[in-house]
Parts: structure tokens; C-alpha cells; sequence
């Protein structure tokens, strides 16, 4: 199945920023869709969807803010750009802190908006390319029988094939043979190579 | 904005070494009210009035860098940049005289960890460093939204 193509989300509760929004965002040839209030996107975003969010600050109801914490607790990784009527620079850093990738006062100019958005973009890809790199390798790792999950372990752990062959009770050759399979299928190139897999796969965030 | 219920920052040990923080700031008022406020969790100030003094003078070991926004020399992003140009991971904290959400975003995505306006900081500062050298007990101070 072909992923949607990547998506500019709009949400404000006025309806001439949204109009206006899409238009300009349409001319430059970016998809877009639009919301009228934090809840109503949350209803219908898939998390899995790239893009990026552009979301007003002060909405009634669910604010912006409330809206990128609800989006947090998700592990959203989608980027995300407030746009303010009168923003102050308490409100600002609380946004850029919460993990915003702009933050910008209306009356911006549309270029001005669009780089933002460009920029959120390319970070909303390079963020699920990294993902997907990670899920590769844990992919790989899950493909380790037991035996080569052990070895594996050891190895990363920066144990020699002497040590591994005492620890798990086998001769130094079978841990060899282990070793090479464990390489082939990681489709490492090192040991460092190896290594940095492994603690890529355990990262959580 | 976070805002403290109630001051209370002890809970030291007062034989451990003080954690120093590195404060870059024009006026000598404020490097002496920062000496102060910070005192009172332990924490002592090096104080130096340009950014370049301050980069002559940092050292890694530092809890953080509080630094004002319009320095003599540079700004106080630029010198986030050089500090992050010498591969010094130290937490910086923005301290505005004169700010705008302009300037207080691209100085978020610079990296630095705050972006505080002057008016009314003391009570952010103490519960930054606070918890940047392990001095204010987050348990002892209720934190508000």
C-alpha cells in the first residue's frame, strides 16, 4: 500500500485563516486539509500519517497547547508549527520546550510560513526515515534465533569469542560460526557497526 | 510559565563542592542579585561582563551558562552557537532585557533550555539550576502550570 503523501494539517477555529491557509498552501503545491478545533483532528489523525501540523495557539476548547501535550502523550512525531494572533514570550518558549519545531505571530508573510512549513517537513521525514531504519534492524534482530540473540548480546556487550564459548558452554568455533550469522543476517559491517544497531534498536524515544 | 508556590530550596549538603554556573551579563547589578539568589541553594556565580570573557574562562564542569541576551561583544545566542561550536553540551539559559517572541523562538531552536524576560526571573532561575545541580528539592517545591 503507497503511503499518503505528506500533509499539511491545519487547525484554527477561524474559518477565514483556514480558507486562506489552504489556498496559499495549495499554490505551492503542498496537500492540505484542514480542521475546526483540536478535538476534531485528534478524532481523525492517524499517527502514522507524515506532514506536518499547523496549529493555532488560542482556540476555545482544546488549546494548541492542550492539543501538542495530547499529541506528546501519543509519541506524535509530527512537527509541528503555531501560528498566534498576539503571542507572548512565556507562551513561545512553553511551545518551543514542548518540542514545536516554529512558532510564529500572524500577520507573517506567506513565504515567511512556508519555509516554516517546508522545514517541519523535512523534519517530519527525516524523523520517520530514521523510524523505519529503526524498525529494520529490530526487524533483523527479532529474525536471530536464540542461540545468535545470545551470542549477539554478548558480542555488543564486548565479550571475546573465548569468553562467549565459556559463558555459554560451547567451543570457540561454534561461537565463531554463531558470530558470522549473527553478522550476515544484522548485515553488519563491523563490529562498531554492530554496536551502533544494537543501541539504536533499544532507543525508546 | 512555571511559577514556584513556595520557596523553600535547602536540603544540601553544605560540605559537597558548590556547583558554579557561568554568568555572562553587562550590568553588574544583575551578576551581584544572581550571586545572591543563587547562594541560597548553594550554587556559586562566576560572573564575567562579555560573552568573550566568559568563553575565555568556561569550563565543562559548569552546572549551566546563564547568559543575557544583548551582550557588549555578541549576542546570547551567538554565544549558545560558539559554546556549541567547542562541543560544550552546557545548558543555556537566555536572560532577556528586551525580548520578543521572535527572538525567544529562534533561541529555543538554537537549543537553549530557556528564554526568560527579566522582569520577574528569579524565581525561573533558582528552579532551573535547582534541578541542574540536584540543589532545590523538586519534592519541597510545588510546580503550577
Amino acid at each position: 500500500m503507497k503511503d499518503k503523501p505528506a500533509t499539511v494539517f491545519v487547525v484554527d477555529d477561524d474559518e477565514a485563516v483556514r480558507t486562506s491557509l489552504r489556498l496559499l498552501l495549495k499554490s505551492v503545491g503542498l496537500p492540505v486539509e484542514t480542521f475546526d478545533s483540536a478535538t476534531a483532528f485528534l478524532d481523525q489523525y492517524d499517527g502514522n500519517r507524515a506532514g506536518c501540523l499547523v496549529l493555532d495557539i488560542r482556540m476555545p476548547g482544546m488549546s494548541g497547547l492542550d492539543l501538542q501535550q495530547a499529541l506528546n502523550e501519543r509519541h506524535s512525531i509530527l512537527p509541528i508549527v503555531f501560528i498566534t494572533g498576539h503571542g507572548d514570550v512565556p507562551m513561545a518558549v512553553e511551545a518551543m520546550q514542548a518540542g514545536a519545531v516554529d512558532f510564529i505571530q500572524k500577520a507573517f508573510r506567506d513565504q515567511d510560513l512556508i519555509d516554516r512549513i517546508n522545514r517541519g517537513l523535512t523534519k517530519d521525514g527525516e524523523m520517520r526515515d530514521a523510524l523505519r531504519a529503526r524498525d529494520d534492524i529490530r526487524l533483523r534482530i527479532g529474525e536471530l534465533t536464540p542461540r545468535e540473540r545470545e551470542v549477539l548480546d554478548l558480542v555488543t556487550a564486548g565479550k571475546a569469542n573465548k569468553v562467549i564459548a565459556g559463558d555459554l558452554n560451547v567451543s570457540q568455533r561454534t561461537v565463531e560460526i554463531h558470530r558470522a550469522r549473527v553478522m550476515e543476517k544484522m548485515n553488519a559491517n563491523s563490529l562498531a557497526h554492530l554496536v551502533r544497531m544494537v543501541i539504536e534498536a533499544q532507543r525508546e524515544d | 510559565m512555571l511559577m514556584m508556590s513556595r520557596q523553600r530550596y535547602m536540603h544540601f549538603d553544605p560540605d559537597l563542592p558548590s556547583p558554579v554556573v557561568l554568568v555572562a551579563d553587562p550590568d553588574d547589578g544583575v551578576r551581584s542579585s544572581l550571586r545572591d539568589s543563587l547562594a541560597t541553594i548553594g550554587v556559586r556565580v562566576r560572573g564575567y561582563r562579555r560573552g568573550a570573557d566568559l568563553l575565555g574562562g568556561v569550563e565543562s564542569q559548569a552546572a549551566c551558562v546563564i547568559t543575557e541576551l544583548k551582550l557588549e561583544d555578541m549576542t546570547g545566542i551567538e554565544l549558545l552557537a560558539r559554546l556549541q561550536e567547542r562541543g560544550l553540551d552546557l545548558p543555556v539559559i537566555l536572560l532577556a532585557s528586551d525580548g520578543d517572541v521572535e527572538t525567544a523562538v529562534e533561541a529555543m531552536q538554537a537549543g537553549a533550555l530557556d528564554f526568560i524576560e527579566k522582569c520577574n526571573y528569579e524565581r525561573l532561575l533558582l528552579w532551573h539550576v535547582g534541578r541542574l545541580t540536584e540543589r532545590g528539592s523538586l519534592g519541597s517545591v510545588a510546580l503550577q502550570a
